[in-house]
């Protein structure tokens, strides 16, 4: 396996895409006009505020006059005035469960608020909008709903919009219960997360934001962020989100987070991951090397997984197969196989990984197969993914490069 | 991987309890030109998919399913409803695993509770009808819970429904198995395609297909249609149900009755 020597970091950012609006589940066409009209609504917000949490460095101008409602226990709630009928509601926690499942949480809870406030049962909703997208370097989750309370003549309609995001030490969620106001909304979410941002320490030498849609519906995100210690090791965290409508009123829910450490060649020193699946711990592990043996230990669905693996020698990393993917495209190899620790596929077993280069399809150019799973990836000269596909029966899922920060090399 | 593996096994996901439709297993199916309803038991169609031969082999041992012809991209397959699966018995399907993990105090709960229910003989129809008001939160979101954790959420999807009724099984010491396919259900002014789970019951000396998530289904008729049974209940089952996955068609074509 070939080492890199650490010669230098190459930092570039380059944002691929800024914006992008919702995928409306519910066809607007089907409303009355008054509800079409109050969809349209805008507002052009001149007021501004500061926002300031000594414990997230935050201490920046954002639009709207926000006022700290409440703070406690890791939260802070935040009521940002706009010059509308109802504030922007926004969240600050330092403790989670991820972006998709406390976006969720957040959404339901305020449609229990919603109940309360009009003394009236919800009768029925409907997932109206999923997205997903990034401000500055940080991706987000867009989930709207439409809901009724009441029944007959005192049936009350209404919309709750729903944003989150997490940056380096916090997640943020905002909220909006009022029909229309996407972009304003929207435009104070963004504003709100910038604080965040502008006083944030980036180390990382790389990082990538993907983002995952299903039979092109965006349904999530994936980033990695890469950061190297004094000794020359790789500390890899990687985010895996999603908030998936699995009907008109239902949405799965999933967030996941792996910290992982690889030597410089890109073979795998150990693995910590946990899931959070529809607001309860799915898995976690961890997968450490003792006496030159695989050793994981954690739990799936509650029950214990504690397994040395047969597999006993060198584990691909997810750097490492960046650096085999490099590695593949300058050598006149058609295809190359390594084992990768995949816990999902197997907590207790390891899964061959095979990368290959293609020229059948136009949109791609490398092949990964791991196990029955493959997916064709559209990869550049860094050894970059910049699209990747899965297609099987009637499902399409895609992966989709929208923010990449330096490259998977070290030199 | 993990977000492409939580997307997949939110695949298999009907049950006939929930009062909306799964908008991630629904299957493109066609009728053939002139074709009516209703259908009779025995239907035919053109089943698509890039993996024909491996579709054929998995389904030589099912009574009721004949395979035509077979094509690069295409299968013709006749079938008579209902289908029965022709293998043997074997020792896997008495066993405790860790997806059928009937050691787990849930899993026992829920069987004793069904013991004071029902005695003995216990049938199909039993475990089917007791599994259906068991699990009393039809839903989607699930991907693939083992059974102790149903026992304990009573919620879930037609997989939900499938293991809870295979974990069942053999509890009461009647072999049983999970399968994952197709269903091909024959409404009265439509005909749909999911992608499904189900348990199957060896009693009376043949198996049977045990199908707790669609027991109140509403439909004329409801065709089952194998890929694979779940091979894999130990910690790696996410592998086997990509695998099926694999096995299920692209497309239902001009399907008639026979």
């Amino acid at each position: 396996m070939k080492t890199l020597s650490v010669i230098t970091f190459l930092f570039f950012s380059i944002i691929i895409t800024n914006k992008l609006w919702a995928v409306d589940l519910v066809d607007l066409n089907d409303f009355p006009g008054w509800f079409k009209d109050a969809m349209n609504r805008e507002i052009n917000i001149d007021d501004k505020s500061t926002l300031k949490i000594k414990p997230f460095n935050v201490n920046s101008e954002i639009l709207g006059e926000a006022k700290l409602i409440e703070e406690g226990e890791g939260t802070w709630y935040y009521q940002i005035e706009v010059g509308i009928d109802t504030p922007v509601e926004c969240y600050v926690f330092s403790e989670y469960d991820g972006a998709a499942n406390s976006l969720h949480s957040i959404v339901e809870l305020s449609l229990s608020g919603v109940e309360t406030l009009n003394k009236l049962s919800l009768s029925s909703k409907l997932n109206f909008a999923v997205n997903n997208g990034i401000v500055g370097d940080t991706p987000y989750l867009l989930f709207d709903t439409l809901y009724t309370l009441g029944e007959g003549n005192k049936k009350v309609s209404g919309v709750i919009k729903g944003l989150a995001a997490e940056t380096n030490q916090s997640l943020q969620v905002c909220i909006h219960n009022s029909v229309g106001y996407r972009n304003t909304f929207f435009t104070i979410f963004e504003s709100f997360i910038q604080a965040f941002l502008a006083n944030e320490d980036n180390p990382e030498f790389f990082k990538t934001v993907y983002q995952i849609s299903y039979n092109e519906m965006p349904v999530g995100y994936a980033t990695e962020e890469y950061t190297m210690d004094d000794e020359g090791d790789i500390n890899m965290i990687n985010h895996n989100v999603v908030l998936i409508p699995v009907d008109s009123n239902s949405i799965a829910r999933s967030d996941s987070i792996k910290n992982s450490w690889t030597r410089s060649d890109g073979s795998l020193i150990n693995a910590h991951e946990y899931t959070i699946n529809n607001g309860s711990l799915a898995s976690q592990y961890s997968i450490t090397n003792k006496d030159e043996k695989w050793v994981v230990d954690g739990e799936l669905q509650g029950k214990a997984i504690q397994a040395t693996l047969e597999y006993d020698k060198w584990l691909l990393s997810s750097f490492g197969s960046y650096l085999e993917t490099i590695n593949l495209s300058k050598s006149e190899k058609k295809s190359d196989e390594f084992y990768m620790w995949i816990s999902d596929a197997d907590p207790t077993s390891v899964l061959k990984i095979v990368i290959s280069k293609i020229s059948d399809d136009p949109n791609a150019n490398y092949q990964f197969e791991m196990g029955p799973l493959v997916m064709k990836m559209s990869v550049d000269d860094k050894g970059i993914v910049r699209k990747g596909t899965w297609k099987e029966v009637s499902s399409l899922m895609e992966m989709k490069l929208i923010y990449v920060k330096g490259e998977p090399t070290i030199q | 991987m993990k977000y492409a593996i939580f997307l997949i096994l939110l695949s298999y996901t009907f049950n006939a309890n929930a009062d909306t439709v799964p908008t991630l297993a629904e299957l493109e199916i066609e009728m053939d030109t002139h074709q009516t309803l209703p259908l009779s038991d025995k239907i035919s169609f053109e089943f698509v998919s890039n993996n024909t031969q491996a579709v054929a082999k998995n389904l030589h041992n099912f009574k009721g399913i004949n395979i035509n012809q077979v094509h690069e991209k295409s299968l013709h397959i006749s079938m008579t409803a209902p289908t029965q699966y022709t293998g043997e018995v074997i020792e896997k399907y008495y066993q405790n695993s860790f997806v059928i993990d009937l050691n787990e105090k849930s899993t026992k709960d829920f069987v004793a509770a069904f013991k004071q229910e029902y005695k003995p003989p216990f049938d199909r129809e039993k475990l089917i009808s007791y599994v259906n008001s068991y699990i009393d939160n039809p839903v989607y979101i699930h991907g693939f819970n083992v059974a102790s954790i149903i026992a304990n959420q009573r919620s879930g999807d037609c997989t939900e429904y499938a293991v809870l009724v295979t974990a069942l099984a053999r509890s009461l010491g009647l072999p049983a198995r999970l399968v994952l396919g197709t269903v091909i259900i024959e409404g009265t002014d439509r005909v749909t395609a999911y992608g499904h789970a189900w348990a199957e019951v060896w009693q009376n000396a043949q198996w049977h297909i045990a199908d707790a998530a669609l027991y109140k289904s509403e439909a004329v008729q409801h065709f089952y249609l194998p890929s694979k049974e779940l091979e894999n209940e130990g910690p790696g089952y996410t592998l086997s149900i990509i695998d099926s996955l694999s096995l299920m068609p692209m497309i239902i074509r001009r399907l008639r009755s026979l």
